[in-house]
């Protein structure tokens, strides 16, 4: 397996043949901040197996780099769909697929999570598995933290990480 | 029977959201029951399971959060499985 050009500084930890989590957002933009403080919380609690990296207000194309390399890649971001704010919608990517015609990624930036996936696959720079963890934001103001509902959805969304990496390691 | 009916009422704006998103499967729901909420949280559950039985929100975890508000049931979120390959784009590919 290749390791990547350049690692991008926020990788938290472990090495990069492990299954890799990923939070993309921005945490000054309310619930855009999501995937960062998911990324962070498993950073912290040293979830052990697993590489954690944290693209706080990166552009997409940091993804590429995250991810480029791993075996298995979970993204998590804030989304923007027609669900109340907190729900998760959950998709497993393969190159060429959009992320769903009513279901946009948030991202502030030039390049975002489907052009990622796009360029990504036009370069056979995915992981082998690529899933998606999508959580419907509702408040996305500078200077504000998660809006309730997101907050407890982050929660749920570690604990189904949580669950699909103790299923990998026992289909491994 | 109120129990019945509400657990009903969920289950069907639950698929009218989860096919909005041309969802596969619903994950996971989770609801907020207030003041003005009734039954215990385990008769809801089991009245949503027989309610989502045979739809896209079969075995579907109801998880209820119990609250002050002077409300009586509200959907906070769901959790949605969506398709690998999205009908839309299937349909785009097809012309």
């Amino acid at each position: 397996m290749t390791e990547p050009a350049a690692r991008p500084d926020s990788v938290s930890c472990g090495p990069y043949q492990r299954p890799r989590i990923i939070g993309i957002g921005n945490s000054d933009r309310g619930d855009d901040g999501v995937g960062i403080w998911v990324a962070n919380r498993i950073a912290s609690a040293d979830w052990p197996g697993v590489a954690v990296v944290s693209l706080d207000s990166a552009d997409g194309t940091a993804l590429l780099s995250a991810w480029q390399g791993a075996d298995v890649a979970y993204v998590v971001d804030a989304v923007h769909a027609e669900l109340p704010a907190g729900s998760v919608v959950r998709m497993v990517v393969s190159p060429g697929q959009r992320i769903g015609a009513t279901l946009r990624s948030l991202s502030s930036h030039g390049l975002g999570l489907q052009e990622a996936i796009d360029l990504g696959g036009a370069l056979g720079m995915l992981p082998r598995r690529l899933v998606v963890y999508g959580v419907v934001g509702e408040s996305f103001e500078t200077g504000r933290g998660l809006s309730a509902p997101v907050a407890r959805s982050g929660g749920n969304v570690m604990r189904r990480l949580r669950g699909a990496l103790d299923r990998s390691t026992r289909v491994a | 029977m109120h129990e019945v009916a509400l657990m009903r009422a969920l289950v069907v704006r639950v698929l009218e959201l989860a096919q909005g998103q041309q969802a596969v499967h619903v994950e996971r729901v989770v609801v907020r029951m207030g003041a003005l909420g009734h039954g215990r949280p385990s008769h809801l559950q089991w009245h949503f399971s027989q309610a989502a039985a045979a739809t896209l929100a079969d075995g579907a975890v109801l998880d209820v959060v119990m609250t002050d508000e002077l409300v009586d049931l509200v959907l906070e979120s769901i959790d949605l499985e969506l398709p690998p390959s999205p009908v839309h784009e299937v349909r785009a590919q097809q012309r």
